[in-house]
């Protein structure tokens, strides 16, 4: 009886773990901590863009001389003012990266081209939570693919080939540990096949924490929330292989 | 009463220590039991059990953490009576459908001797455990050291019952992988 030995070894694990499963607290819906995540995260940006944005005039796309000092002077004059006014006249360099906050278009079509998990930032970063952003459809199917939104995130595959393109695809998402917010780099996959045809994919994804409103295509409100970014890139992922 | 408090009252043989230890942990240890006996009669026994056990036990023992010392107790007590009591393995409740599931962390059948001792499973088990993130841990200790229910832990946190199937699903998946690199057979 081996699973029996198992059963009972994990008697004898740790007391402080044992205590610990006792006694953690129960997670509930905190919307105060949501808000205050993004006004805390809105507070951020701003301040980033109004440190970052009055210098990205200068060295940028200078034709001629003249043009160089005229661009020279108009940069010097933005620095003087306040920061964050009229930021759009102020040319963002294309080749550099914004940060974390892109979504969207970059990531429609293109999966492969998405930086890959790796390249993310690992410092903790906010996950911004925005209640307005919800996916209206949580799940699609369709003959090859199921693809859940949320931590309970299965993926069915009727061809072992496809997992690598929906891995890369996944890889490329912001996703962030439930309960630290640092970035996940790591995603394993377990595959195994439940009948003669389809194959079981279990992504190993970290616990998320995603958008709570909005409706699952069978009806029930959905219990957990996204970033906004994640969201986004759901959708994109979600519209390339689940097309309407 | 603190638990330092009642322990002392242990190494003091006063029975008080028994009737503060049932009004702290009686309900505790009685959902430990009832998770794997499922019956009221049986528990009840499991429990008083228990406290017979702690009172033998205490001293010399003198516990960092009481819950889980008298957790501990009250779980092995109610599976001896469990195994006792169910000549099959297939039945009622959690405990038959927990053993089916951990036969999925069971590494494969290699020609390596089986030489770990049951402490030894128990330590790489431990190691294994601190590996995890503290949710995922929790909720595997709740399935499978308080025999909760997937109902059970999925109110508890406040998660769909597919999700915490998925969790318990990798992290026996990971727990079998662990085993296997530690050259663990059991």
């Amino acid at each position: 009886m081996s699973a029996e030995r198992i059963f009972r070894a994990i008697a004898d694990v740790g007391d402080d773990l044992v205590a610990r499963a006792e006694n953690e607290a129960k997670p509930h819906s905190s919307a105060w901590l949501r808000w205050g995540a993004l006004a805390a995260s809105c507070a951020l940006v701003i301040g980033i863009a109004a440190i970052a944005l009055p210098h990205m005039g200068l060295g940028s796309k200078m034709e001629s001389a003249a043009d160089t000092a005229a661009q020279y002077e108009m940069s010097k004059a933005a620095v003087t003012e306040e920061a964050c006014e009229e930021p759009a006249e102020i040319e963002m360099p294309a080749e550099e990266p914004a940060p974390e906050l892109q979504i969207g278009p970059a990531m429609a079509g293109t999966p492969a081209d998405e930086p890959a998990a790796g390249d993310l930032k690992t410092e903790e970063q906010p996950c911004v939570a925005e209640d307005a952003a919800v996916l209206p459809l949580l799940e699609r199917e369709c003959a090859k693919i199921v693809l859940r939104c949320g931590s309970d995130a299965s993926v069915t595959v009727t061809e072992e080939a496809e997992v690598d393109e929906i891995m890369q695809a996944l890889r490329a998402l912001p996703l962030v540990h439930e309960d630290t917010d640092v970035r996940a780099e790591a995603l394993q996959l377990y595959l195994y096949e439940a009948d003669t045809e389809v194959y079981y994919a279990f992504v190993e994804l970290p616990l998320l924490r995603v958008a709570e409103a909005g409706q699952s295509q069978s009806g029930e409100p959905a219990q957990d929330y996204c970033s906004a970014e994640a969201n986004a890139l759901y959708e994109a992922l979600l519209g390339q292989y689940f097309p309407e | 009463m603190e638990d330092s408090r009642i322990i002392d009252l242990y190494w003091a043989r006063d029975e008080q220590a028994l009737k503060q230890t049932d009004i702290k942990y009686g309900g505790y240890c009685r959902s430990i039991a009832n998770n794997i006996l499922h019956c009221a009669e049986d528990t009840e026994e499991c429990v008083w059990d228990t406290w017979l056990h702690a009172w033998n036990a205490m001293p010399p023992q003198r516990p960092s953490i009481l819950s889980a010392f008298l957790g501990r107790i009250t779980r092995n007590l109610s599976y001896d009576r469990y195994k006792a009591a169910h000549a099959e393995k297939r039945g009622g409740g959690s405990v038959p459908l927990a053993l089916d599931e951990l036969g999925q962390c069971v590494p494969a059948a290699s020609d390596a001797y089986r030489a770990v001792e049951d402490k030894e499973l128990s330590a790489a088990i431990d190691r294994f455990l601190r590996t995890l993130p503290a949710r995922e841990c929790n909720i595997f200790l709740r399935r499978y050291w308080y025999v909760d229910g997937v109902t059970e832990i999925a109110a508890r946190y406040n998660m769909k019952e597919n999700t915490v199937k998925s969790v318990l699903y990798r992290t026996r998946e990971r727990l079998r992988v662990f085993l296997e690199k530690e050259g663990i057979c059991v």
